[in-house]
């Protein structure tokens, strides 16, 4: 999916969070976003994702404005996922039963989704008794379940160790390219970017460049993008 | 409206007295003796002031206070405001007033938690006296009663003659009327009960709404019912403009309502102040006091309330 | 003090022998404050989880008026549906006063507050998070509103549970509106203020125990629910 940002204001309190004029990113980009903390990142991805509003300008997918039917087809994932009151099962099961999977077919996909993520063992487990990483990876599955074609990743893998990151990256890799979604990752990490990455968005005093990721970041940060601010 | 919220709070005030009363008891029981009123009962076994007592001089009760237990119609007439003034100028005491159902009033006696009752129940209260509970009945005053209904007047009690009051409460339940009762033990309810004996029969069903309520109350109640009921003339006439009802019987057999004061037997407890409550029975038989409660409401309602009938 | 002792003594006696105006009183207080908190809760739910989730201008002063109306005493909220109901009232064509109708819509209005205030508050504090999952994961209206209902069932419970107990506990509304008919509108509380005044102590303190344990009931079942779920 194509998103394209055109005009968009957005405050907080009286102070502008951002400004940014038009920007594109075509489909099928696996992109980076990183920036200071307290630039807004998380702002922008939430107003992405349909759950915030900008207080101008607006998104655009595939050429149109936000409409509700978006969010079957985009999810938004933070750095600590909300676990549902019931089994893993049951949490990763949840959006395709929305989407009217039910019986056979929802279970053979849960299941499989459980796999690649490696954690089949979990699945009759209570999801709210889930250690931090377990759950990241059940969140992480039930994201990747109903297959979206428009990722928002909030730094979902902040709080795993060296082995689950790995594991996280390279499920999102080959998600990537076997959909061809569109994916933003909100990192911390210049390596998980380079690792994962070939654009990177750079948010800093309300504005978004764009830039490859061919060479070292320190001297991309500041060159020419695709898109313009 | 402003009536039955009126008598909400009287009610939990009541309730907050009474709760006071009993840590009191509970706080100053056996071990504290008051000298007072410990000596009174030696002096006033229940024979001796049984002959009219003594018009002369009240004694001053500087700072005593005086517990009148009595039923909510006067209080709810307005009648004790207006007469107990008096008593508190003249003796110096404060009256304190728990006005409930004649039940609850004699039950009060009896647990010793009042000094002197004030009250219509007239069996119950010769009972009470002859059980020890109280010294002796003096009669005070007396009011009748009434029967009130929708001015419609459904089951036709206006200009009909009866024998007895029980024969109109009867007409209203085979005409298919509705009746509102007390149904809370108090003096008026046991005057209901009486008359319904006298008709010979026993009232149920919807048309009998039991309250369980207090006389103004009840009115509102019989009121928004289009209902009749049993009604003391005093508290009809002081919610009158409130009301649509209209007196439909009077002037009865059975529809007098006598009113007799009594002190509580001071042998139940140290607490109760006999002296007060003597003072307090002399004082309503004068004289005076009796021809205040015979000016009672004549300037509001053109007639009394009330008619004394001290001996 | 021997009169308590008595009393209870009294109580015991009258709760066993299954007097029956002691079970009719019983009943009608369940089923008015029940029903109250039946519908009260839909309301409350409703309301709460909608005026939580949204953002809107002066949600804060919304936040601090209902919570004032959380603790609506009684006798106004009886004393301001009496005034509706009543004969020469506006609503009066409809002869409702002194009936158990009347005693449900006083509970509804005193109770909807309690419920929503709580749902409300439940959902500022973690509605978001779970109205957001519901979202990304491409859930519609009903669908999210079935997974908010499941993921704080203990807390819309208590809610619930709560509006039961100040239905079924307070007196002033429904002496007023109900007006304490004896076989119609009598219930718990206004059948221990009434016996009260009678000077029928072990009635009274009958009644008292049966709401009493009541409470305590209600109570144990939202510790219960909440232990296992919070």
């Amino acid at each position: 999916m194509e998103l394209r940002i055109e005009a968009l204001v957005k405050r907080h309190g009286k102070r502008v969070l951002f400004d940014i004029e038009n920007l594109r990113l075509p489909t099928g980009g696996l992109y980076g976003l990183m920036g200071p903390n307290g630039a807004g990142k998380t702002t922008l991805l939430k107003m992405a994702a349909g759950l915030e509003k900008p207080d101008h300008g607006r998104f655009l997918y595939d050429g149109r404005a936000w409409h509700k039917g978006l969010f079957t087809e985009t999810t938004y994932l933070s750095q600590k996922a909300y676990m549902m009151n019931a089994t893993v099962e049951d949490n990763v099961g949840w959006p395709l039963e929305v989407r009217g999977v039910r019986g056979l077919e929802r279970d053979k996909r849960v299941r499989l989704a459980l796999e690649r993520m490696e954690i089949p063992e979990l699945a009759s487990r209570k999801a709210t008794t889930l250690s931090g990483g377990e759950a990241q990876k059940v969140a992480l599955a039930r994201a990747l379940v109903f297959e979206p074609r428009l990722l928002l990743m909030d730094e979902p893998a902040a709080s795993l160790d060296r082995q689950a990151t790995e594991l996280f990256e390279s499920r999102l890799i080959q998600y990537h390219s076997e959909t061809g979604a569109t994916i933003i990752l909100v990192t911390h990490s210049a390596e998980q970017a380079q690792r994962c990455c070939k654009e990177l968005l750079w948010l800093q005093e309300g504005r978004l460049e764009i830039s490859m990721l061919q060479t070292p970041i320190d001297d991309t940060t500041r060159g020419d993008g695709v898109g313009s601010f | 409206m402003k009536m039955k919220f009126c008598s909400i709070s009287k009610k939990s005030i009541n309730t907050m007295l009474l709760t006071m009363l009993l840590l009191s008891l509970v706080l100053f029981g056996a071990g504290c003796s008051q000298p007072a009123p410990a000596e009174a009962p030696a002096e006033t076994p229940a024979e001796t002031p049984a002959e009219t007592p003594a018009e002369s001089t009240l004694p001053s009760l500087e700072g005593q206070t005086l517990i009148l237990s009595t039923t909510t119609s006067t209080q709810d007439s307005g009648l004790l405001d207006f007469i107990l003034p008096d008593f508190e100028t003249k003796t110096g005491a404060e009256v304190k007033v728990v006005a409930v159902g004649s039940g609850a009033a004699i039950q009060m006696g009896v647990d010793g938690e009042a000094d002197v009752l004030l009250v219509h129940a007239k069996a119950d209260e010769e009972k009470f006296v002859a059980d020890g509970h109280g010294l002796q009945r003096f009669s005070v005053m007396y009011n009748d009663f009434v029967v009130v209904g929708p001015s419609a007047d459904p089951a036709a009690l206006k200009g009909a003659s009866f024998a007895n009051a029980g024969e109109a409460l009867k007409q209203i339940m085979d005409k298919g009327a509705s009746f509102v009762s007390r149904g809370d033990d108090s003096g008026t309810h046991k005057k209901e009960n009486s008359l319904w004996k006298l008709a010979d029969m026993t009232p149920s069903g919807d048309q009998y709404v039991s309250a369980g309520k207090g006389m103004g109350d009840v009115l509102q109640m019989a009121d928004e019912l289009q209902a009749y009921t049993l009604t003391d003339r005093a508290t009809y006439l002081s919610m009158k403009d409130n009301l649509e009802l209209e007196i439909v019987t009077e002037g009865l057999d059975g529809l007098l309502n006598p009113y007799g004061v009594i002190a509580v037997n001071p042998d139940k407890n140290a607490q109760i102040n006999a002296e007060a409550a003597q003072a307090f029975i002399d004082w309503i038989v004068s004289d005076e006091a009796q021809k205040l409660i015979g000016e009672y409401g004549v300037e509001k309602f053109g007639a009394p309330l009330f008619f004394p009938d001290a001996e | 003090m021997d009169y308590i002792a008595d009393g209870f003594k009294q109580a015991f006696n009258l709760l066993i022998s299954m007097d029956s105006e002691v079970y009719s009183v019983i009943g009608l207080s369940l089923v008015v404050s029940t029903l109250s908190a039946l519908i009260a809760g839909l309301f409350g739910t409703v309301l709460g989880i909608y005026t939580g989730l949204k953002a809107f201008r002066g949600k804060r002063l919304y936040a601090r008026i209902l919570y004032t109306m959380m603790g609506l005493p009684p006798v106004v909220v009886g004393l301001l549906v009496a005034i509706l109901l009543s004969r020469r009232g506006p609503m009066g064509s409809l002869e409702l006063i002194f009936t158990p109708t009347a005693m449900v819509i006083a509970q509804v209005i005193l109770v909807t507050p309690i419920v929503t205030g709580i749902v409300f508050n439940v959902t500022v504090k973690r509605g978001r998070e779970v109205y957001e999952l519901g979202k990304t994961l491409g859930g519609g209206h009903v669908a999210i509103l079935g997974l908010f209902l499941k993921e704080l069932k203990a807390e819309l419970m208590a809610a619930f549970v709560t509006g039961f107990g100040r239905a079924v506990s307070e007196v002033g509304a429904v002496m007023i509106v109900g007006g304490n008919i004896q076989g119609h509108t009598r219930v718990m509380t206004t059948y221990i203020a009434m016996n009260n005044s009678m000077g029928n102590y072990a009635k009274s303190i009958a009644m008292a125990i049966v709401l009493l344990s009541l409470s305590f009931l209600a109570n144990a079942f939202v510790y219960h629910a909440a232990g296992e779920e919070i």
